[in-house]
């Protein structure tokens, strides 16, 4: 006996509500849209200060001093390594850099992560200028490469001055 | 005269594009960032880096000014902690001790291994953010993260 084939069904088109769907994506657009900030990204650098430890302790290696002192507006008046007057501005902490780096020889060196840094800033001074020292002693951006190449790894703060006035 | 012809509008395209704004939207969102008050302008710099190991616990301690809109300062510095702005001699007793409690309540013993992220406005008086030091020692807090924004297009 011959198989009997049904007759083939009509498809029936389903039509799907998307309405609530594209009111939530919607919503969600909007959302992000409006709590989206472009700015650039932050870094830090990582400072371990053990308790008693502000000030200069008897480790292995003597602590590198570096000296801020500000005018009274906040501004920098000298920025000292050691003894040494390096003066003020952009050159003096590239000078710094140079430096540190005589100091410890080669970035990366045995000396990096073995020799400390205290940064010594009038209390008046801009933190800004903390940071740009800050910056020089822990080394310096490769040119090519983008990379940082890192001078020295602990940093710490002296014990804060008075306020002058 | 028949029926007017239903016109069913192909929404496909406009879903498409839709869900392309959300996915990039929802990529580039930063919610760490949400934290970070505005008004604390950071000091720029080229060697600062996002840290490769986020620390399992941390306390953020940000200080500085109001301003106007020109950017001139017209008040502070105050500490910003959860949306109050303290006078940063009333930190300790305000913002760590409350801290330090909170995390003795997790961790009764041993050392305080929760890192405390400074972000300072770089016009702070660098005598400030040094006490504010102190004062995080004289809570035991020993670990410190100071941020700094890295140059555009750095």
């Amino acid at each position: 006996m011959a198989a009997r084939m049904k007759p083939p069904r009509p498809v029936e088109k389903i039509n799907i509500d998307m309405t609530p769907m594209i009111d939530v994506v919607f919503q969600l657009l909007i959302f992000f849209m409006l709590t989206l900030k472009l700015r650039a990204d932050e870094g830090d650098f990582s400072i371990n200060m053990p308790l008693g430890q502000s000030q200069a302790t008897s480790e292995q290696m003597p602590d590198l001093k570096v000296r801020l002192i500000a005018n009274p507006d906040g501004t920098l008046a000298a920025l000292q390594f050691g003894r040494r007057n390096l003066g003020v501005g952009d050159r003096a902490y590239a000078e710094l850099n140079r430096q540190v780096l005589n100091v410890i020889g080669r970035p990366g060196s045995s000396l990096s992560s073995d020799i400390a840094v205290e940064i010594d800033p009038d209390f008046e001074l801009h933190y800004t200028e903390v940071m740009k020292a800050i910056t020089a002693v822990s080394g310096r951006v490769d040119p090519i490469s983008k990379q940082p190449r890192k001078y020295l790894e602990k940093v710490k703060f002296a014990k804060p001055r008075k306020p002058k006035a | 005269m028949g029926e007017p012809a239903k016109v069913e509008i192909d929404m496909t395209p406009m879903i498409d594009i839709v869900f392309q704004l959300l996915t990039f939207f929802m990529v580039v969102i930063n919610f760490e960032a949400a934290d970070a008050d505005e008004r604390v302008k950071l000091a720029v710099s080229e060697m600062a880096r996002p840290p490769k190991v986020k620390p399992a616990e941390e306390v953020m301690v940000q200080i500085g000014f109001n301003r106007a809109k020109t950017g001139k300062i017209k008040n502070g510095p105050w500490v910003f902690y959860m949306g109050k702005e303290i006078p940063p001699e009333k930190v300790e007793t305000e913002v760590l001790k409350r801290e330090k409690a909170f995390y003795r309540l997790k961790h009764p013993e041993g050392e305080i291994e929760s890192v405390v992220v400074i972000r300072a406005d770089g016009d702070v008086p660098a005598g400030q953010v040094q006490k504010l030091i102190e004062a995080c020692q004289n809570q035991q807090f020993t670990k410190f993260s100071l941020k700094a924004m890295q140059p555009e297009g750095g």
